[in-house]
């Protein structure tokens, strides 16, 4: 498939040298769901304006649908832009609502109304089309408000954090509604946002950004499964991934990792049997930790520090001798507060990582 | 021997804006108590009452009726500044020229307050220490980050040590993998300082984390109060469970026709009897939900009690998958290992965990 949206060594450095955005490259197919997820202060937010025209790179290229856009004005470059949240025109009906962009925007009264029609039934606001926003629900204002943002079809939907004011418990509402909109109109989209947990629910690939780089592209249970880097295991996941510091070792063409800290050594699996040795990080996700008696052989012997209820699981904090770790167990599974528990992981799980620089090891 | 009073009891309390036909009620007869040394979590959405609710206990805004003791003293007769509780609010409110040392300290340099200097530096170094924040100590505010500026917030109101906390979503303008740790740094913390606290949220992963005891608030009244795992398994209506759990819980119409209660489908489930044309909402939270693969051709009878749903389409979540299934003329979401075999389209024979099912009297669906 060709490339729909290709950033190419996208630089941005600002009059006061800050180099926000530090050289990337990457290639979004048409119709694809593209998140860029990292913290503040990532470049992401920055690597967006650029892509919309609101700011121009320092360096590199941005082309869209095949044409070089990089340093055109947004309204020449056809793309949607969708901010957090725009409040409703409480005056307007909802269908006013809804037309309000493509009045704005000279469509035709026939071809408008067609829009709209289309996206009430889509929404399933038909029979509220007449009403005030003040007569309708939360959740269906919200609906609206996306919805009107989303009536026209550009080349590609930018957004930021669009979702970031709303409540926890509607935002993932929200996130579902936003995917089934952007699946049925196959409008490629490039959405901004700290949240990883949004970044899973919504994106076709994930791109992971820190420091004005890319860290890692790809669907979202590669990143979730396979980090590329120290920072995506922490940054992905809630919580992210737990580390332990050690060394990797080789003895009869076997490969070990020894905690630092004086845990007992880890075998680690075939696969990995190639790993070079010498200092190394392993990773394991909190699901894959188990909490074993305290005197189970080979297990990382700890102490409780406290649990937190999350309804569907638990997460136990436990500081061992080779750092704090969390295991997710299950919601029943109690530990008391300072209790002697061992924890046990299952060698096919771990992942390995450069502690210089971050980078996998395998 | 005489129960010792709790930190807080609060007691028919109504708070009203505006006048005449433009009033609104903030807060309608909410009464709440709270024990020494815990942690009562109130969980709302935005408009519910919930920073009302804190503005009244520490004196900014006067009640319409009701009563609020502090340690068994009625608050009414106390000022603000009197009642020694801490507030701290989600944007971080630091002086950004002084250092965070000066910060920490500006609380106890108060006019009125006589600490010896020594004493002052000896709470500073402390609460640094606890918050983890030591080597920030001479730096300006205006250079930390939003995690470190809300730590020093949540210092200045440490420092105070007063009897009472009060914390206003402290961690809702920070970065969700920020608020993830702190959570965890302050369930820490409030355990080792012992003090009771009220925590306002609409988060409903920091509510069961760090409460001690959740009341959930809407439009102004409190519908239901206790530890997490209670509110969460035993919420007392639909209102409440949607408040709690992700994905939200699965809440499907029944009505009752035929003498049966039945989905949007007609498939028939068995509940205690209502009268003909009754109207309920069946809650069964996502994890309650197990699918087998049903085998083409052969399919399960409505007696044995596993329903088939067409598999709609699978997100990834992480530690498990969200699989949304089409079941009794209704869209339900489920979650499975991730390792689960599933694919869109798909007929999956469904096992509900009847156990934990339940019914309430309530028709609106519409969030």
């Amino acid at each position: 498939m060709s490339a729909w949206l290709e950033l190419v060594a996208l630089e941005k450095t600002y009059p006061d040298g800050t180099r926000a955005v530090k050289g990337i490259d990457f290639a979004a197919a048409q119709g694809e769901f593209i998140v860029l997820l990292g913290p503040s202060g990532c470049g992401k937010t920055t690597t967006l304006r650029m892509t919309a025209g609101l700011e121009l790179p320092t360096g590199g290229a941005i082309r869209l649908a095949g044409q070089d856009v990089s340093l055109q004005r947004p309204s020449q470059r056809d793309v949607g832009f969708v901010f957090q949240f725009y409040a409703l025109y409480p005056h307007l009906s909802v269908a006013e609502n809804l037309a309000f962009p493509l009045d704005c925007s000279g469509v035709p009264r026939a071809q408008r109304d067609a829009a709209v029609a289309e996206l009430a039934a889509r929404l399933e606001l038909g029979p509220l089309l007449r009403r005030r926003p003040r007569e309708l629900s939360g959740g269906d204002q919200q609906r609206v408000a996306l919805g009107r943002a989303m009536i026209r079809r550009p080349k590609i939907w930018l957004m930021d954090e669009p979702l970031g004011t709303l409540d926890a418990d509607r935002r993932l509402a929200m996130c579902e509604f936003l995917r089934t909109q952007q699946l049925e109109a196959r409008v490629t989209t490039l959405y901004v946002t700290h949240d990883q947990e949004e970044a899973m629910r919504l994106a076709d690939r994930i791109v992971v950004m820190h420091d004005g780089r890319i860290e890692q592209v790809g669907p979202p249970m590669a990143v979730y499964d396979e980090p590329a880097s120290l920072f995506v295991a922490h940054f992905v996941g809630s919580p992210g991934m737990n580390f332990l510091d050690g060394t990797i070792e080789h003895a009869a063409g076997a490969a070990r990792f020894v905690p630092t800290g004086g845990a007992t050594p880890l075998p680690l699996p075939a696969a990995l049997a190639a790993v070079r040795s010498g200092p190394a990080t392993l990773g394991v996700r909190p699901e894959f930790v188990r909490l074993v008696a305290p005197e189970t052989p080979g297990a990382l012997r700890g102490e409780v520090v406290l649990t937190e209820y999350l309804g569907a699981s638990r997460c136990v904090h436990v500081q061992t001798a080779c750092g704090a770790l969390v295991a997710r167990v299950e919601p029943e599974r109690t530990a008391a507060a300072a209790s002697a528990v061992a924890l046990a992981f299952d060698a096919t799980h771990v992942r390995l990582f450069d502690p210089d620089g971050g980078a996998r090891l395998q | 021997m005489n129960a010792p009073a709790p930190a807080l009891r609060i007691t028919g309390l109504t708070k009203r804006f505006g006048g005449g036909a433009a009033a609104v009620t903030a807060l309608a007869d909410v009464s709440l108590e709270l024990a020494a040394g815990e942690l009562l979590v109130v969980l709302g959405a935005t408009g519910a009452g919930k920073t009302t609710l804190l503005r009244v206990i520490a004196g900014l805004e006067t009640p319409d009726a009701g009563r609020i003791e502090l340690g068994g003293r009625d608050a009414a007769a106390l000022a603000p500044a009197d009642r020694d509780v801490a507030l701290v609010f989600q944007n971080f409110s630091l002086y950004p020229h002084l250092s965070v040392r000066e910060n920490l300290a500006f609380p106890l340099r108060a006019p009125g307050r006589t600490l010896p200097a020594a004493e002052i530096a000896a709470r500073v170094d402390e609460a640094a220490a606890m918050l983890r924040i030591t080597r920030l100590l001479d730096r300006p505010a205006k250079n930390l980050s939003g995690g470190e500026m809300q730590r020093v917030a949540i210092g200045r109101a440490i420092v105070r040590r007063p009897r009472l906390f009060l914390l206003d979503e402290p961690l809702t303008n920070l970065d969700a993998k920020l608020r993830e740790s702190l959570r965890v740094e302050l369930k820490r913390l409030f355990r080792q300082l012992g003090v009771p606290v009220v925590y306002v949220t609409h988060d409903q992963a920091e509510a069961l984390s760090l409460a001690d005891r959740i009341a959930v608030l809407a439009e102004g009244r409190v519908l239901q109060v206790g530890p997490p795992r209670e509110v969460y398994l035993e919420p007392c209506s639909a209102l409440v469970a949607r408040q709690l759990g992700q994905p939200p819980i699965n809440l499907i119409a029944l009505e009752r026709r035929g003498g049966q209660w039945r989905t949007p489908d007609g498939s028939t489930i068995t509940a205690a009897a209502a009268p003909e044309g009754t109207r309920a909402l069946l809650g069964l939270r996502p994890e309650q939900l197990q699918l087998t693969a049903a085998s083409p051709g052969i399919a399960p009878n409505a007696a044995s009690g596993a329903p088939l749903a067409t598999v709609e389409w699978i997100e990834e979540a992480g530690p498990f998958r969200i699989v949304a299934l089409r079941m009794w003329g209704a869209s339900l979401r489920c979650t499975v290992a991730p390792t689960t075999r599933v694919t869109g389209g798909e007929q999956v024979a469904v096992t509900v965990d009847w156990a934990r099912a339940r019914i309430w009297p309530e028709t609106d669906l519409r969030d």
